[in-house]
């Protein structure tokens, strides 16, 4: 707080205007100790009897500053009344307009200036309802757009779903069933299968006695 | 030996209430003149009473309390018959029969001349400006004299005249 009225003084300062007493002794250096002690501490003992005294008058300055104090009270009072006296006669004055013709003239004013107002709600109710239906034909629009998409998208994954469906029929026919079931066995058992096989990196089956050396390769006549 | 030590602010009242010195009167002090030390402190000219009717209030035991009447005499002028209100303070002093006659004698030096007051001010530079800019929107003629009129209150504490 002390800190902020240092600011304003300075900013006023710089300003070159003639501040407030209030505002001229706030500053850093005068820090209040008010409400320093709770209430029930007694007052120190050199302070116990001190009474201080009252401050010295003078009888001739006290005498001018009364009668100047006087002076303004009974100007002020003078205002204040002026200003009343002021208000009381506005308000007759008005008071008897409103008896003659001000109330009709009025009413008048207020029926056209409602007729104007629904004028205007009109001419913008009109400009709204156009953006409005621009704005839903154009969404109309958007949507349509939206939906023939999302319905090839799920034709083309129906499609998918058939076709993996068609293969799994089509190999369920080779399926081992109980009814062929000892056919099969035998067919197993009379088929060989020998696995002792070359491979090459990757991962193709090298026939036996085929096998090309590099020498071979380079060996061979040109065809 | 004990010591007694007032202590606190100095007061400004020297002396009796009205009530503590008119219970030691015969008829309550009726027909005596008192006065107190606030008109001999704030005013140069006279100020005193005249009792008429003292009724302490005899359950007080500080006295003051009851009600008083008496014939007022402010500054100098006779104001009459009136209640006297401020009997509970400490400041009312008797004047001895013997300095009566002397004491409610009104010399010219003893009565107040009426300050003269001024009957119109000027107005406040900026409401003057603006009431004389009102007058010629509306087309009315200034009033004369075009001045704040003052007002002044009358009673028998101010005697103040306009001129």
């Amino acid at each position: 707080m002390a800190s902020a009225c240092v600011r304003t003084c300075n900013s006023l300062k710089s300003l070159n205007i003639v501040y407030p007493l209030s505002l001229r002794v706030c500053n850093s250096s005068v820090i209040s100790v008010r409400w320093r002690k709770p209430r029930w501490i007694p007052k120190t003992q050199s302070k116990l009897f001190y009474v201080r005294k009252p401050t010295p008058r003078d009888e001739e300055e006290n005498k001018m500053l009364m009668q100047k104090y006087a002076n303004y009270r009974t100007q002020m009072k003078a205002i204040r009344s002026y200003f009343t006296k002021f208000v009381q006669e506005e308000k007759q004055a008005r008071k008897e307009y409103d008896k003659s013709v001000g109330i009709e003239q009025e009413l008048a004013e207020v029926r056209l200036s409602i007729e104007v107002n629904a004028q205007w709600n009109q001419e913008s109710a009109n400009i709204r309802e156009a953006r409005e239906l621009a704005e839903a034909q154009k969404s109309a629009k958007i949507k349509a757009i939206k939906d023939q998409k999302q319905k090839e998208k799920d034709e083309e994954q129906i499609a998918e779903l058939q076709s993996r469906i068609d293969n799994n029929i089509k190999f369920s026919e080779k399926f081992i069933t109980q009814e062929n079931m000892d056919e099969e066995i035998e067919k197993v058992l009379d088929s060989r299968k020998d696995f002792n096989f070359p491979i090459n990196r990757k991962g193709q089956r090298l026939t036996r006695g085929k096998t090309k050396l590099k020498e071979d390769i380079s060996s061979e006549p040109d065809a | 030996m004990t010591i007694t030590r007032f202590i606190g602010r100095e007061s400004h009242f020297r002396g009796k209430t009205l009530y503590e010195i008119a219970s030691n009167l015969k008829n309550f002090g009726e027909g005596r003149v008192v006065t107190r030390l606030a008109f001999h402190n704030r005013y140069p000219e006279k100020s005193f009473y005249r009792l008429t009717k003292v009724v302490p209030n005899f359950t007080d035991t500080d006295l003051r309390k009851g009600k008083a009447w008496g014939e007022k005499v402010f500054r100098g002028d006779n104001c009459g018959v009136r209640e006297i209100n401020s009997g509970s303070k400490m400041d009312w002093k008797l004047i001895e029969r013997e300095d009566e006659e002397e004491f409610c004698k009104l010399t010219e030096k003893d009565k107040r001349s009426p300050t003269i007051v001024p009957k119109y001010a000027d107005y406040p530079p900026l409401l003057g400006e603006w009431l004389q800019m009102d007058y010629r929107r509306t087309g009315l003629p200034l009033p004369k004299p075009f001045k704040l009129k003052l007002k002044i209150e009358k009673s028998f504490t101010n005697k103040a005249v306009q001129e």
